[in-house]
């Protein structure tokens, strides 16, 4: 390396650094722990858009959609603090005249009181302990890390099985 | 007989060789004359202005190599002023985060410091001091309280003006900090829109510990006889910190905010002078 591009790698080094410990106080995670859900094809790391989803929460209050007739390729499933189950319908649009054909995830789990920052605030932290699918649809669900924290990181990955993709 | 011959050539040898010298020596003494000394080289070296007379009493009498080397130290003690290895201590008390508390900052640390000044350049510090916090901020849903809680650093200052009076410092320094503490997270109410439910609960008897470093610039100035104030502006990083599975330190007694980089402090010096009289008279 020559005397320049040292000087030159130093300087941007130190840039770097003074820049990264400036913090401007903002929160750049969620403010609460969600997991964020995205569908893959099956077998693949290849995301793919479902389409005509409708995801709500079994036994939410006044049956409550969270998502409704959408196209979808990723989606938040927020968990319940006061109750260690959560389970979610998805249910898929089909053609006219056909019965539509929906999945159920569920999600065991211990919520864990969380103070993440003074941006953030503090929320619940979700140590999954368990987490289960049926089949209709989804090929298999996997969760990236057993703890869901409030990171904007992808939490679980869904599985759509290859007759279903197009 | 051979022999014979040998020793007859030596002895007439030596005996022209005596005689060549003898000859020499004869024709060099009468031909040693004195070179004549041209005017332009027959200049008269007067000694410096600010030098002590006893080196040129020195160079009068010949000592002239003693008197070039006391002179040259005499010369660098006048532009290179040089206090003794403990020039004074410094106590001091830094206090601007209280007046910033007051002006609605969330936290404080406050901490005495002992300064050696050695050779008014070098400054080894001990900084021993208390640090609390108590936040609940607008549109949050939690309140942050850190108990009085013990920190030190240890460090040291270099005095750019070494050669100037101890009174006046300007300086660059470097710390190494560290502190223990206990912090809680309260009255946090946790909403889920979604779901509907509303929940409150606290996070309580959190131990954590922190070290970090500082790189700091400041000045010091005497405003009258002992007493001095300066102000500091420190640069920072954590090292490494204790968390838990269910909380991070919001606020470090003796650092600040764990995610803020700079510092401030403004801090009132008292000075004990040590061995005063070896002072250098500086103007």
């Amino acid at each position: 390396m020559t005397r320049g591009a040292f000087l030159h790698t130093a300087m941007c080094a130190l840039l770097a650094w003074t820049l990264a410990a400036c913090g401007d106080g903002s929160c750049y995670d969620n403010g609460s722990s969600l997991p964020l859900a995205r569908f893959y094809e099956s077998g693949t790391t290849s995301t793919l858009t479902v389409l005509n989803l409708t995801v709500k929460g079994i036994d939410s209050p006044g049956d409550t959609i969270l998502i409704k007739n959408s196209s979808v390729s990723e989606c938040y499933l927020p968990l319940r603090a006061t109750v260690n189950t959560t389970q979610y319908e998805l249910r898929y649009g089909t053609e006219e005249g056909k019965a539509s054909v929906a999945d159920t995830i569920t999600f065991n789990y211990k919520p864990v009181p969380y103070f993440s920052s003074h941006e953030c605030g503090a929320m619940y932290n979700f140590e999954v302990s368990s987490l289960t699918t049926t089949h209709h649809v989804i090929d298999s669900v996997t969760l990236v890390n057993p703890v869901i924290t409030n990171t904007t990181n992808v939490a679980l990955r869904i599985y759509i099985s290859d007759d279903d993709t197009e | 007989m051979k022999h014979c011959l040998s020793y007859h050539a030596t002895l007439l040898r030596y005996a022209l060789i005596g005689l060549m010298m003898a000859t020499g020596l004869g024709i060099s003494a009468q031909e040693r004359r004195v070179t004549p000394v041209r005017p332009e080289t027959n200049t008269v070296r007067t000694p410096d202005k600010n030098l002590d007379p006893k080196y040129i009493e020195q160079y009068l009498t010949g000592d002239s190599l003693k008197a070039q080397a006391e002179a040259r130290k005499d010369s660098l003690r006048r532009v290179y002023p040089r206090y003794p290895r403990l020039t004074d201590v410094a106590l001091g008390i830094n206090f601007i985060d209280p007046v910033l508390m007051a002006f609605g900052q969330d936290y404080a640390s406050v901490d005495v410091s002992a300064t050696l000044n050695m050779w008014n350049r070098l400054q080894p510090v001990v900084e021993l001091g208390l640090g609390w916090a108590k936040s609940t901020p607008d549109d949050m849903n939690f309140t942050y309280r850190c108990k009085p809680s013990p920190y030190f650093k240890v460090g040291a200052n270099y005095n750019f003006l070494f050669k100037s009076k101890p009174q006046y410092q300007v300086y660059f320094g470097v710390r190494l900090g560290y502190s223990t503490f206990n912090y809680e997270v309260t009255d946090i109410s946790y909403k889920n829109s979604y779901w509907q439910e509303t929940t409150s609960f606290s996070i309580t008897n959190q131990r954590s510990h922190a070290l970090w470093g500082e790189l700091a610039a400041g000045l010091k100035v005497t405003l009258f006889k002992q007493v001095a104030l300066g102000w500091s502006l420190r640069y920072h990083g954590v090292f490494s910190y204790g968390k838990s599975d269910n909380a991070r330190p919001w606020y470090i007694p003796g650092y600040g905010k764990r995610s803020g980089s700079l510092g401030f402090t403004v801090t009132a010096y008292y000075t004990l002078p040590l061995s005063k009289s070896k002072w250098p008279a500086v103007d």
